[in-house]
Order: C-alpha cells, then structure tokens, then sequence
C-alpha cells in the first residue's frame, strides 16, 4: 500500500512540476484525441454504431488511421484488463464535419451477432463475474441457469423484440414473465448487467500513437421496449452551454454564480456563429469556466436489483482542453500561457496568460457520463468546441513586469 | 667502686658487664606497656641513644628488675598542642626493694619535662634485680618519652561530615568518587588535642577515610554516598574527582560539635548513552548477526535520532525507495522479512518509514539477521530483525519528554515496587500538522493536502519473583494514518466510502505480550511468551476500498538444558495463528462496485524447532538446527525433506500444508581474533503478498510455501578491542515465488486458469564487508560495503533479469565525535548504484478510462536501465545543556546536504505523453528535535 501512496504523491508531485507541456494543452503540430463519441454509447448484437473520432492540435484524416478491434476483452474487479485476437476492424471510415477546429472522422460498424456469447467476459460460470456477497441474490429462475441457456433466452428474446411492432411488446413481456417467475423486471435487467461485454477498439494513429476505447455490448436496447421493463440504455450527455466567470478576489477556489457581482460571459453558444467572445482580463479577480449539462439516465444499479432502494441519476464528468494560436504563443514562456485547473467538477479555474500576446484561445469541452455500481456500464459522452478571446487591462500586465 | 647493672628501658638497655651478652629479657611495665629489652655491646657510635658509663666493668645480674609500678609524668596541653615530644634521659638507682633511691636527668627535653619526668619516675616501684636469689641494687638509665600516642589513642571517630554525589543531571548516584578536604586554616579549631598535622594523621586512620599530603581522603559507596569522621571544626575545601566528570571543588564550614550533610551534583564530561556500552566484543553465536547498542546508533546522522532506522545503515540493506520505510535485505522485497519484538510478531516496524513504531528509548538492543539466521525464526525467506526490549530501572522514576519536528513523546520509567519496574511512553506526530500548515500557505502550489498522523504508546511493567523467576507484561500499540486530501474536489465515486475527495490509509494495532522467564537450576531455564493482537487496516478511497480486522495469537516457548559449557539444547515452539475479517470494494475494472467479505479467514504460522549448540573445541562452534513450520491457510503438500531445491528427481510433497527446515551455522576461531564462519539453510513462508496470492476469486488457494535456501561464508577479525573486521559471501535462491501471469498466459485465465502462478525464480547473492570502530571515549564509526545482485527469472524471455530491488554497489561510511562541553558531531555518506528502471517505449491512450483520456505508457524490457548513482551526505549536530536536575538536549540533523552539490535521483516524471520527463530528487532536510531528562 505504501507503494500506491508513492504513486499519489508522485502524481501530486507532478502535479507540482512545470513541464512545458500539460495534458489539456493542445499543441498545434501533434493530432490530440478529443473524443470517440459513440452514437448510441451501447449496443446490441447485430447492431450498428457510428463512431465519431475527434482530434485537436494537427488534422487527422480517415487515411491515417488504422482500426483494429478485439471482441474477446477480460477486465475484472481485480485489475485484470487485458484483450486478445485484434483483428482488422470492418468498417465503413469518412471525414465529418464536426467544427472549425476540429478533425472528425466518422466510422461506421456492426457488432457482431455473437459478440456476447463468444465473449470471456461472460464465463461458463457467469454468476462468478458477481462477488459472494451478491451472488447469494440471484434470483433463483436466474441463478439456475447454465450460460447456454441464458445466452439462447437473452439472444432469441432480444431478436423477438426487434423483430416486434409495439402491440406485440405486451405479449413477448408477459411471456418473459411467466419465464422469470414473475420477476421480469428485475430478473431481466439483472440478465442485461450480467452478460453485458465490452469490445476492444485500436486506432493506431500513424505517426502518433496507438488509441485505445472500450465499446460496450448488451441487450439494454431492445428489451428497453418492453413495457415493465426497468432496462434502459445509456444516452450520451448533452451540452448546455459553456461560460466563464469573472469574480472578484485572489485564488479563489470557488465561486456563487448566482451572486450579482461575479460577472458571467457565455462563450457557447454564441448569440452569432462567427462572433469571438472577449473576456477582459483584470487584476484582483479569479476566473472560472464551467459547463452546464443536460440529459442524464437514470440506470439501475446492481444494488437497485438485489437489495432495493431508489435509482439515481448517473453522474457526469468535465474534461476541458485548449489550444492557443501558434503564432501567439511564440516565444513565450509556457508557464505564462494559460491554463485549465480543474479535476472533473462542471467548473474549474481558468488561470489567463499573462502575455499580452497571448489573445485567442480554443476550448473544449467533454462531457463523460458514469454510473458505478451498474456491471460493465457503458460510457457516454459529448463534446463541444468553443473559442475567445483575451484581453488584458494594463494593472494586470503590470503585475509581470 | 660497687658493681652496678645498667639498664635501659623502654628502648635499648646497656649492661656493662664481662659476659659478652645478656639474654632478651621482657619487662612488664605497670601500665601493660611491653617493651623489648635486648641486650648489646658497648656502643659509642653515633646515634647512640643511652648514655653509657664508659669506666665501668658492669656485672649483669641474673634477673632485671622489672617495673612494678609506672607513674604517669605530668604532660603540658600546651606542649602538646605545640608538638613538644621527647625523650628524656635519667639515671636511677632502683634498690633491693624495687623502690627508686635517686633520679638524676641525664638527657635533658625541656626543664619542665625534666622535672616531670623525674618526678614520676620517683614513684616508679619495680621488681628488684637479683642475683642467684639475691635482689641488689642496680643503676639504671632510663628514657621517658613524652609522645603524643596516647593521645591520638583516646580519639574516637564521629561522622561530623557526609553527603552524597550525583550526576548532573540524571541524578543519578555516583560511586567511587574521591571526595578529599583540604584545610586551609590550621589554627582555627582551639579545642584540638593535638597538633593539627598530627590530629588529621590521627583521623586519617579512622576505618573509611585516609590522610594524603594535608587533605583527608574518602571515596564514595555504590550509593554516592560521601563520610568523613571528626573533621577539625574549620573551613575546608571540599574536592570531588571521578574519571568522566568535570572536576568538583567547593568550600564548607564545619562548625564545633556541627554535623552537616551535602550532595554534590557532579557533571559529565560528555551526557551521551555511549557511555553504557560494554566494550569489547559481544559473543557471538550466529554467523550473520548484526548486534547494536541502542546507544550507539542513535546519533546515526540521517536518521532522525531513531535507533530502528539504523538497520539501513547496515551491509545487506538496500537504501530505501525516497520516505518509503522499507526494509529490504539482501534484495528481497520487505515482506520476504520478518520483524519481532521480544520474539513476537511486530506488524508495523515504521511509522511511514520516518520513524519507529517502538520507541527508541524503551529498546536495549536491535538483532539484525539478513540471511542464514537460526531456527529460532521462521516464515520469511530473507531476514529478520528483532527488537529487544528493556526492563525499567529501578533506581528512581525519571523520564524525559521530547519534541522534534515529526513528533512530541514522553517517556517514564522507574521502581513501582520493591521488586517491579516500569516503562510507560507515548509518541504523537506533529508533522501532519506541520505539513498542512505550510501547504495552506501556498495553495497555488499544493492544491491537495497531506496529512500523515501518527501515534503509539508502550506500558511495561517487569517483576522478579525470586526462584519463580522473572515476569514482564507489555502492552503496546500504535497507529498510522495517511490522507491526500483534495479539497473541493469530487472524484472517483462517494459510494464507497462517503468521500470523494480523498485518500487514505490507517494501520493500527494493539497487542499485549506476557513473558516468563524461569532458571530451574543451573542446566534448564525455560523462556515462554505470549502476545495477543488486533491489527486493524483500512485503505479508503473513490477507487476502492479494503479493510482487514485481523487477531493474531502467538506463543514462543524456549526450554534451554545445559548439558555442559559446550553443549546446549534448545526447544522450541513458535506457534502464531491468526483470524481475519476482510471487506473490501472496488468500482475497477467492470465500472461496478464490487464488494466481498471474507470471514475467519484462518492463517498464521505454527512451527517447533530444535537447535543444539555444540563447542567441540574452545574455538570451535557448531549449531545444528531442524524447524517445521505449518500454514493453515496453505491447501499443498508440503516437502518431507527440508528443500534445498526443487527436488524433481522423487516426490517430496506429502504431508501437511507445511515445510521443515533445516539449517547449520559453525564458527572457527582459527587464529586468535581470526575467525571463519558458515552457514546454511533453508527457509520458507507464505506466499506474498498472501491476500492477493491465494484468495480463492483471483489467486491460487492451492499456491505452495515460497522456499529458498541461503548459504553465507565469512570471516570475522577481531583487530582489537575497538576495531572489528566482517566479511560475508551469500548466496540466496528461492523459488515458488508467486508469479503474476504473463500476457502469453493470460488467455488461460479466460479458461478458469490461475492468475497467479507457483513458478517464480528468484536469486540473490553478493558481498558484505563491514570495518567497525566500536564507540570508544570520543569515536564510533564504521564503514559498510556491499556488492550485490538480486535476480528475478522473466519466464516470457527465460532469461534471468534485475530485480527492481537490485543494487550493485553500496557504501556507507558513518562516524561521529564527541566534542567538549557536551557537543557532539556525526556524518554519514551514502553511495549507492542507481537503481534499475524500465524505460517507456510506446504511449497507449485509453480513449474512456473511467471520464476523459489518458495516456499510458508501454515500458519496454523491466529494469533494463538504470538511474545515475545515488549519493547523500548527512550531517548530526548535538549538544546537551546540563543542569542539576535535568538535560535538555538538542539536535539538527541535517539530511541529504548533499543535494547541493549533487541531486541523487529518484524518480522520473514525465510529462502528459512520456515526449519529455524531469528526474525528481529528495528534498534536503533540517530535523530539529529537543529532549528533556528529567
């Protein structure tokens, strides 16, 4: 354990250190992964997915991209994460318009019918996937089940969902229903947690590096249909709106945006499309950025299925990048450009640059959602591109001279 | 002209007379005075002291008279006391009846003493001389002499002078101090008998005390305590002198018929604790033991003051990753070791690696064994150290309190009864506070808080009980705390342990151990121990969460029979068993949180051993042992014949879940204060790190005893009493190390495969040479070498490859002087080759780790590299200030001074895409501390 405290300090340390380089600045001549954004963030087998992969920093084009996927992927809760049998991703690749500034390439693919049954994820003996403690509550209709059979119900259910009009919903529900011992709400979105997979994807960027994101496989979606069903697909977030918040004091570590004298400047979306939003830069004041998020699901959690209690939204994560203009920062020392300290709150501190020279700037904004306590969740995310620009007073200019 | 005898009494009778001789003849004075009366030839030499008739042809009568009667002459006072002594001359002539006729002065003193003299001898009556059986007259020339033995006689000793001397300071008595008066008036005691030189010769032979050259002389008992007997009533100056303390001077008035009492505080040259160090060597008995006087590895520079630490300024221990406390000898990893306090399991050996759990100043002695230790030990492969702990004093209570910039402790010790003592301390950290407060004051800086906290505390209480032997009973715990803190931040989920903004850990137990320690007779002794303890762990945090109740029992009885001084036998049992409770969570990996308990988790340690100590010759030492030790929690067969490898020739596995061991150690003083030394053995433990290895959800439950067998040769030369000489080659192989998959294999996990493999290979060897100066007046020091290689066998590239643990060189020169008036300096230099690291190849970026991106690296071939040499200089400063009831002390230890000529790394930091990377060296440190003695 002393090792892990090593690895806190040495990240708090480096947390300390001043590299010219930081993980959300953008720099322009490298390809800097934004996003995968996932479109729907989960899927069912025999489903297909639109993958919108978005780089910052230096354009990326469907031509440097090679794509690789893994559907045999083992993770566990003791640390074991590992993938086998990459093989050449089958997919259709183009270039999106997502921004000005950013490099979208759209990949298309399906997930293979069989994704699940064929996946390590889901052993021979799938209720180990559960601790002791958990495995105890499966109900019995469940826990009886042999892999085989659980997989050809999930598998020709979900296939009879599909294939169904609405009215037809009631009659598949109630006949589930009869199957699980009239616990076909539970029972079933237990079924989903429990053979819930994760697929492997590679983007090996060339020249770069190689990407690596999960894609979550399960049978949220069509059992969804069902009426009664408790089952509910994971959504990607949605953006607000992104603003920066001007407030009086030095190092402020936090602020009330309902307090009339912090000043509040939205910089997405903007009243015009091309406009640039200027934020004045003055001494004696801190300033913050920060998002607001709409769109959250309400998954139901392992605890939800075996214990009870009530179901809770999910949770959202905020992750900022930004990139300056290359010619701006040209010769300035890196601890005086600008910077984004924030660790996953909906606002964090915008510290500006404290170079004149230093005036516009390109924000992004990503949205992740998460939700513990749900087997092998999947995660949905958004992402928004934004821009403004600086402008400094000289009582701030003067206090780096 | 008549025939007259001469006769001199009390010195020389001359008797004028043809015989050539006259017989020795006794004379028996009235006043029981025995003279010797000797008859001799005429004499007119020089020096001569009887007068002599020289015309006469004396007749010697056949019986001299004796004195019948003596009359004591009038003495003056006034002579005296004015030294006036003397012998004066006369001529008697005693008649037929014994009764003086006539005295005539013929040697004259003084005219009052002539005239006294004569007078009494006028009185004298004696036995008459005859002849046949004829009394006759006879002249006789007698001395008296006026002297002052009578006087001196009738002096009797009184105590008028007494005290008692203490150390300054501690208060502690002080034995075999020469106390002496001097006298710098002569005249002032009037009511003397005796002439003052005369009177302090005269007590000077009172029974305690002696006179030297004008001054009365005693020294003091084992108590301090000081007598002198019938002092002149004057003013003295009063002298007190023992090697060690500062000279002692002070002036007293003793008055007429006075008696007075003192205590006189005598300082030290130097306050140290060197001071009770035993010089010479210690008997050893093990060939790769390590001893150390508490006392002289405390002023270790570097090491804050703390006796514990210094194990890591010893051959064979590797310097410790930068803070991070761990022990790792001869390159094994920490819980390859195992460490004990009075022979019980000592979970927490430092409070993060900055300070002891025990307290230093309740320590008498630290055992170091790092390989081919006996089968006293077991359930560790690598080695061992156990900390001895000390009985309370039983002079009074004292104590001190101290205060340093990690901690504040106090510690009490002293007689709670006639035949009972006591220890008592408690320690809590400051330094968590201390740490706040500065990061408070730059928040820009350190957007986090770290709040390391710790305390522990010691009670002991030890009784003898005569022939029923000795008890002791110790209660003992400690706790560990350590938060990152990152205040207004959210990360990880709340749903595991109600925060999200922090991390921590907290590592406390408490135990209780009772011993016994009997001497039935002079052959058997027996030694039992018992310790109850809980140890409570708790890791929380967004990312999981552990938290383990554990009770450990365990018992260590030592029956000794002395069969002979060459020939010892030891039995023994080791028995510790243990019961955990594990909870623990973790929303990892399958983004769920993942709970499981484990219940009477049952695991612990249960071991006999038997070793014989055998002296065939005075120079010649053999220790053959045999161990077994048990695992409950292991499900294998374990070996029937003590594994000095893999036996792969015959099936050895059979049994129970357990392994015997066996294990040999010999010294041969071949030369004297030259001697080699040997050992072999082979050990065995649980596999490490147990929790993980063998849980039955991820591990192996079936996972065999880890094994090694270790081999040590070395030679000892003892240079002088101050300078010894060591040298040790091992060699330790292991092997069923538990080994983590590799990628290749990982595809057999899926199939219902272990994660954890038996088959891990493991070897260590290398070279250790210690050159030690043992604390003298001034010095200590030493110098300790080692060459080393710890090995790990990489089954993906079968090759053998560097432990991470793998140091090639180290070297350690430490010394430390004491100064005048209490100042004390110290040094220590650390030079160590840099250690392995492995370098970051290729980047992966993990496009949804649980929120955004990040980056990770790909590390090419482990512990390839190696980061530049490590060097660090410390500096100690001490120095007491000492008063009459306390010492307060005060320390700087100035650590890693080096930093500013050289910055040893430790670590490497890159940046967010591993393109650029900053290597991080510790910081250079100032730890002020300050003690009072009371």
């Amino acid at each position: 354990m002393e090792r892990f405290f090593f690895a806190v300090a040495l990240a708090a340390l480096a947390a300390c250190t001043e590299f010219p380089t930081e993980f959300s600045r953008i720099e322009n001549d490298k390809p800097r992964l934004i996003d995968f954004i996932y479109e729907p963030p989960e899927a069912a087998p025999g489903d297909t997915v639109e993958l919108l992969a978005l780089f910052g920093g230096k354009s990326v084009t469907p031509d440097d991209i090679d794509w690789k996927v893994s559907y045999k992927v083992l993770q566990n809760i003791y640390g074991i994460d590992t993938s086998f049998d990459e093989k050449v991703l089958d997919c259709t690749e183009e270039t999106f318009r997502f921004s000005d500034n950013t490099s979208c390439i759209k990949v298309r693919f399906t997930v293979p019918r069989d994704c699940i049954r064929q996946s390590p994820m889901v052993p021979d003996d799938w209720k180990s996937v559960l601790p002791g403690e958990l495995m105890q509550k499966i109900p019995e209709n469940i826990a009886s089940q042999s892999k085989e059979s659980l997989m050809e119900l999930m598998e020709s259910a979900s296939d009879r969902v599909k294939k169904a009009k609405d009215s037809e919903l009631p009659a598949i529900a109630d006949y589930l229903d009869t199957l699980m011992g009239g616990q076909f709400s539970k029972s079933l979105a237990l079924a989903i947690q429990l053979t819930t997979v994760k697929i492997r994807f590679f983007a090996d960027v060339a020249g770069s590096h190689v990407i690596r994101s999960d894609y979550t496989v399960n049978y949220n979606a069509p059992f969804s249909r069902l009426p009664r069903s408790i089952a509910s697909p994971n959504r990607n977030p949605v953006i607000d709106s992104v603003c920066i918040y001007k407030a009086k004091g030095v190092s402020l570590l936090t602020f009330d945006s309902d307090d009339p004298d912090v000043q509040r400047i939205k910089i997405w979306p903007c009243p015009d499309i091309d406009d640039t939003v200027e934020v004045l830069i003055d001494k004696g004041y801190t300033y913050f950025i920060s998002g607001e998020c709409s769109g959250w699901d309400r998954p139901v959690t392992l605890t939800n299925l075996l214990q009870g209690g009530p179901i809770e939204s999910e949770e959202y994560t905020f992750d900022w990048m930004y990139q300056m203009d290359r010619d701006q920062i040209e010769g300035v020392a890196s601890s005086d450009l600008m910077g984004i300290n924030t660790m996953g709150l909906p606002y964090g501190t915008l510290v500006p640059p404290c170079n004149k020279k230093v005036r516009d700037v390109i924000i992004w904004l990503q949205v992740t959602d998460s939700k513990l306590d749900v087997l092998n969740r999947s995660q949905g995310s958004c992402v928004t591109e934004t821009r403004c620009r600086f402008a400094y007073t000289d009582t701030y200019l003067d206090q780096f001279k | 002209m008549k025939n007259f005898f001469f006769v001199a009494f009390n010195v020389i009778i001359t008797a004028f007379a043809a015989s050539p001789l006259a017989s020795d003849v006794a004379v028996d004075m009235s006043d029981g005075l025995v003279v010797e009366v000797e008859a001799v030839e005429q004499q007119n030499g020089p020096g001569d002291t009887t007068a002599v008739k020289d015309d006469l042809q004396p007749l010697m009568p056949d019986v001299m008279p004796s004195l019948a009667k003596f009359v004591k002459a009038d003495y003056p006072p006034a002579l005296i006391r004015d030294n006036i002594t003397g012998t004066v001359t006369l001529e008697l002539l005693v008649n037929e009846t014994g009764n003086v006729d006539s005295v005539k002065v013929v040697g004259s003193l003084r005219p009052v003493l002539d005239s006294a003299a004569a007078a009494a001898c006028r009185g004298f009556i004696f036995e008459p001389a005859r002849t046949g059986n004829t009394a006759v007259a006879v002249l006789l020339l007698y001395e008296y002499r006026f002297t002052l033995d009578e006087t001196i006689d009738s002096l009797r000793p009184g105590c008028n002078f007494s005290g008692i001397c203490v150390e300054r300071g501690t208060r502690r008595p002080v034995a075999d101090v020469v106390v002496s008066v001097a006298f710098s008036d002569s005249l002032c005691d009037t009511s003397l008998v005796l002439p003052f030189g005369a009177y302090l010769g005269a007590i000077g032979s009172f029974p305690g005390q002696h006179y030297d050259e004008g001054r009365i002389v005693t020294t003091t008992d084992s108590q301090g305590v000081f007598r002198f007997y019938s002092l002149p009533a004057c003013s003295i100056i009063v002298s007190a002198a023992i090697p060690g303390f500062e000279q002692f001077e002070t002036g007293e008035r003793i008055g007429r018929g006075d008696s007075i009492s003192v205590k006189y505080v005598l300082e030290r040259f130097s306050y140290s604790e060197y001071e009770v160090l035993v010089y010479g060597k210690a008997k050893e008995k093990e060939v790769a033991r390590h001893q150390l006087s508490i006392g002289e590895v405390r002023k270790v520079p570097g090491l804050g003051g703390d006796a514990v630490k210094v194990l890591q300024a010893l051959p064979g221990v590797s310097r410790p990753v930068m803070g991070s406390g761990e022990i790792v000898v001869r390159g094994a990893p920490t819980a390859d070791s195992r460490f004990f306090i009075d022979g019980m399991e000592l979970p927490v050996l430092y409070h993060f690696g900055m300070k002891s759990t025990f307290n230093s100043e309740a320590l008498s002695a630290i055992d170091f064994y790092p390989g081919g230790f006996g089968t006293r030990y077991g359930g560790a492969i690598a080695g061992i150290a156990e900390i001895q702990s000390r009985t309370g004093t039983n002079e009074r209570i004292k104590g001190l309190a101290e205060f340093s910039t990690l901690d504040g402790s106090f510690f009490v010790e002293g007689p709670a009864h006639d035949s009972v003592t006591f220890i008592a301390s408690a320690r809590r950290s400051v330094i968590g506070e201390l740490i706040r407060g500065i990061f408070k004051l730059f928040p820009d800086q350190f957007p986090f808080t770290l709040y390391p906290f710790y305390w522990d505390y010691l009670l002991k209480a030890n009784a003898s009980a005569g022939r029923a032997g000795k008890f002791s009973l110790m209660f003992f715990g400690s706790r560990d705390s350590m938060s990152f803190i990152f205040p207004e931040t959210r990360f990880g989920s709340d749903a595991i342990t109600g925060f999200a903004d922090r991390i921590g850990t907290n590592t406390t137990f408490h135990m209780a151990v009772a011993g016994w320690d009997v001497e039935m007779n002079e052959q058997w002794k027996n030694s039992a121990r018992y310790q109850l303890m809980n140890i409570h762990y708790l890791f929380s945090s967004p990312f999981g969460m552990t938290l383990e109740d554990i009770w450990v029992n365990h018992i260590r009885d030592e029956l000794t029979h002395n069969f002979s001084d060459r020939l010892t036998l030891t039995l023994g049992v080791d028995a510790q068993w243990s019961l955990a409770d594990v909870r623990f969570a973790s929303p990892t990996g399958t983004n769920a949180i993942e709970r499981d308990t484990i219940d009477n988790w049952r695991f612990g340690d249960i071991a006999a051993y038997i070793n014989l100590i055998w002296k065939p010759h005075d120079r010649v030492q053999i220790i053959p042992g045999l161990r077994y030790d048990y695992y409950p929690e292991l499900i294998y067969n374990g070996s029937v014949v003590p594994a000095f490898w893999d036996y792969r020739s015959f099936d050895n596995h059979r049994g129970f879940s357990g392994e015997p061991s066996l294990r040999l150690s010999c010294r041969y003083e071949f030369i004297d204060r030259h001697t080699a030394k040997m050992a072999l053995g082979t050990y065995n433990q649980t596999p490490e790190p147990m929790g993980m290895v063998l849980m039955e959800d991820f591990g192996n439950p079936e996972m065999p005893s880890t094994k090694a067998a270790q081999y040590v040769i070395g030679y000892e030369w003892q240079i002088n009493d101050l300078f010894n000489l060591d040298c040790q080659a091992y060699y330790n192989k292991q092997w069923n190390i538990p080994d983590f998959v590799t990628s290749d294999e990982m595809a057999s996990v899926i199939d219902g495969g272990d994660v954890y493999k038996d088959n891990g290979l493991g070897r260590m060897y290398g070279l250790e040479i210690m050159l030690r100066r043992r604390q003298s007046e001034r010095f200590f020091g030493w110098v300790a070498y080692t060459l080393s290689r710890s090995e790990r066998f990489i089954r993906s590239t079968d090759e053998w490859a560097h432990y991470y643990l793998d140091e090639t060189h180290n070297l350690q020169v430490l010394g430390s002087w004491k100064l005048r008036r209490n100042w004390e300096a110290g040094f220590r230099l650390h030079y160590v080759t840099g250690k392995p690291k492995t370098a970051v190849v290729d980047i992966v970026e993990l496009e949804n780790n649980q929120g955004g991106s990040s980056i990770m690296p790909v590390y090419g071939e482990a512990n390839s590299s190696r980061f530049d040499p490590f060097f660090q200089l410390d500096v100690r400063v001490d120095k007491k200030f000492v008063f009459d009831n306390l010492i307060l002390s005060v320390f700087w230890d100035l650590q890693y001074i080096s930093w500013l000529v050289y910055k040893s790394p430790e670590y490497e930091i890159y940046n967010y895409d591993y393109t650029d990377k900053m290597v991080v060296s510790n910081f250079p440190g100032i730890a002020v501390g300050l003690k009072v003695e009371f």
